[in-house]
């Protein structure tokens, strides 16, 4: 038994010699550190890489979650008969009117996924919500009743989209985005088909030489235009050196230069294309979809502030130029289509709106 | 027959109480964040861990053309406070299983202080958590161990 | 109702009385902690650092006849920064920056120098404007004073300085 306790001992007294031969093998104490050698050390595991970050110096800061209300200005709109139009008809509008409200709720939340030095990915999902007020000034017999539908129903789009950032090393890297939205005049209790689902991405290949350059060139199939459009894209993130000033470019989709007053509050100028495919259910049938091809220019001065904590909100002012209102037939129940610049098909509808201001407010919860 | 079991039973618990403090200060040391900005010193100061920038890539700020401060601090009188021997990693408790947390990491670039996590993924990779709120509202970085180049 | 009210009233105003008490205000100034970190140093960032029991505290409040869980909040006012002898100079320190750490209280930066004047023995820091759980690290058993200290050429030699703080507090009657 005596032998036994002696043994036992010897083992719990090993992990005290282990611990004090590691004690002298620890980082020596402050007293004993020549601190100019921080300049010549090294990566203790060979195999240790260093990746580009997916940010570079005071960009605006990125949402986790957004709440925001959006509001137009009163214009007017004319609305064609339902027909098959070449994109430069100029058919007599079949109804007219003045829409008083146009505003609605806009909600969009991002969440890391994966979020390590050589990898990013993100999940996403939004859901905006358009409704229309005001008054029809004129309906002929040959009215689609498309004004009647949107002070009804309204339109809105739900969507996800998920984006992923690998580095190639420490100065290059890909970027990778994809998004499904589901956009129409369906009510949660109406819903629409997930077979309208229209789908949007980009890939770009980029360069961040330094803290305050990103760049990069890619590819994008989007609905920004309102129609589904394949387009070069060019990624210019800049910080001057000062500090004060930047840019915050996805071309062709947003543009702006950013002046940074401070940690807490920015000011963007610049403009973003905003699209979506809707879907209008009570003018589309088992053959084929009206979908209206909504595509909007909004040029805005843009302002940031930190509220407190990670609480930030931000003001949008702007002008906002109707780039399309126009719907197509898309056939086989919904089955798109690419028309592109050069495309010839014809119009179900060639509709116009007046172009007028924008106030966007939203509260948002950024991210470290 | 008493003796040796009373000697047994310390040398168990002295065995026990030693492995958890080295498994604990295996955070110390020398470490580099993955934009390779700054190195950070992680040390034991009053039972918890802290970490302080012992070396800046870019020390002088190209703007003042001195070294830089911590000018985004939201308190202004704390604004001359130099990055270099800064404390971004402060109050860490280690919690077992190669995890340290309760601490908060702070970033000098917009002032703000993150809630963090520390997680030891081998004897030269940290996984350092900062999160707003809630874990998943976050972002990880990597941290590497440096020494001395051989 | 007037029944209701007015005792109703009386009651508020007695409550608001004895839940608010009355708060007076005391000032701490212990004596000179020594911050010290062990030679040989470097040109560069490193940590002196120095003990404060709450044995002085205890002592001036049971003086006003307080103790020490009464105190409602406290504030560093100055910090001075003092060489041992008052022939050495703080020359060879270009900045530093104090904070107080306890084991249950997160570590608080309270007072910073930048620059550390040349040619003087004593130097004030400039105190931080945001100041959290003061109260709550004097009423540990002990708090640490971390000085990161930024040196500008290398020394054999320990640096000891030493440190007055004074704090103010607000005590519960």
């Amino acid at each position: 038994m005596k032998k036994i306790q002696h043994w036992l001992l010897l083992l719990c007294l090993l992990p005290l010699a282990a611990a004090a031969q590691q004690r002298d093998t620890l980082p020596p104490t402050p007293a004993e550190e020549d601190f100019s050698e921080y300049e010549n050390l090294g990566f203790a595991d060979e195999a240790a890489k260093r990746y580009c970050s997916p940010k570079i110096l005071d960009l605006s800061p990125t949402r986790f979650v957004s709440l925001g209300w959006d509001w137009q200005q009163p214009y007017q709109a004319e609305f064609s008969p339902l027909g098959a139009f070449a994109g430069d008809d100029s058919p007599a509008p079949a109804e007219t009117a003045d829409f008083q409200a146009t505003q609605g709720l806009r909600l969009s939340a991002n969440i890391p996924v994966i979020s390590r030095n050589s990898f990013v990915w993100q999940m996403g999902a939004n859901f905006w919500n358009i409704n229309y007020n005001g008054k029809i000034q004129t309906e002929n017999q040959n009215a689609a009743g498309l004004t009647n539908r949107l002070f009804t129903r309204g339109l809105r789009t739900a969507g996800i989209n998920t984006t992923i950032f690998k580095p190639l090393g420490e100065k290059q890297f890909l970027l990778l985005q994809g998004a499904a939205d589901l956009s129409g005049d369906y009510t949660f209790s109406e819903f629409q088909s997930l077979r309208y689902l229209r789908y949007s991405g980009a890939l770009i290949w980029g360069k961040r030489p330094h803290d305050r350059l990103q760049w990069g060139v890619g590819f994008a199939r989007t609905y920004r235009v309102g129609e589904l459009n394949y387009l070069p894209v060019v990624l210019y993130n800049w910080t001057a050196p000062n500090r004060k000033w930047g840019t915050e470019i996805l071309f062709p989709a947003r543009a702006h230069v950013r002046r940074t007053f401070n940690a807490r509050s920015l000011l963007l100028a610049g403009y973003e294309l905003e699209g979506q495919s809707y879907r209008i259910s009570n003018l589309s049938d088992a053959e084929q979809s009206l979908e209206i091809r909504r595509g909007e220019l909004r040029g805005r001065l843009e302002y940031q502030r930190q509220l407190g904590g990670f609480i930030w909100m931000a003001l949008q002012v702007g002008y906002r130029y109707n780039y399309s209102f126009n719907a197509d037939y898309l056939p086989n129940d919904g089955q798109e289509f690419f028309r592109g610049f050069f495309g010839d098909q014809r119009y179900a509808m060639l509709n116009t709106l007046t172009n007028g201001l924008y106030v966007n407010i939203s509260v948002n919860l950024v991210s470290p | 027959m008493k003796k040796h079991t009373l000697l047994t039973l310390l040398a168990l618990f002295f065995a026990t109480f030693l492995t958890a403090q080295s498994e604990s200060d295996k955070l110390v040391g020398i470490w580099e964040p993955s934009n390779g900005k700054a190195r950070v010193k992680i040390e034991k100061i009053a039972d918890k861990y802290y970490g302080k920038i012992v070396w800046l890539r870019e020390p002088i700020d190209p703007v003042t053309n001195v070294p830089k401060v911590d000018k985004n601090n939201p308190d202004e009188s704390m604004r001359t406070v130099p990055l270099k021997g800064y404390r971004m990693l402060k109050d860490f408790v280690f919690k077992g299983s190669g995890e340290w947390a309760d601490g908060t990491i702070y970033d000098p670039e917009n002032g703000s202080t993150y809630s963090c996590v520390i997680k030891l993924k081998d004897d030269n990779t940290l996984d350092i958590r900062g999160y707003v709120g809630v874990k998943a509202l976050g972002r990880t970085d990597v941290w590497k161990r440096l020494e001395a180049k051989k | 109702m007037k029944h209701f009210f007015q005792p109703a009233a009386l009651f508020f105003l007695i409550f608001a009385a004895v839940s608010c008490g009355k708060v007076s205000t005391l000032e701490f100034k212990p004596a000179p902690i020594t911050l010290t970190a062990e030679g040989p140093l470097f040109e560069g960032s490193n940590t002196a650092q120095g003990v404060l029991t709450n044995a002085e505290l205890e002592a001036l409040l049971a003086q006003g006849g307080y103790r020490g869980a009464a105190i409602k909040s406290a504030r560093l006012v100055s910090a001075l920064l003092l060489t041992e002898t008052d022939t050495l100079t703080l020359d060879n320190l270009s900045e530093i920056t104090l904070q107080l750490a306890a084991p249950e209280v997160d570590m608080q930066k309270v007072a910073v120098l930048n620059p550390v004047p040349v040619g003087k023995n004593s130097a004030a820091l400039q105190v931080a404007a945001e100041q959290e759980k003061i109260a709550k690290l004097l009423q540990q058993p002990a708090l640490t004073l971390v000085a990161d200290v930024n040196l500008k050429q290398d020394t054999e030699a320990n640096l000891t300085v030493k440190c007055q703080l004074v704090f103010e507090i607000n005590v519960k009657d």
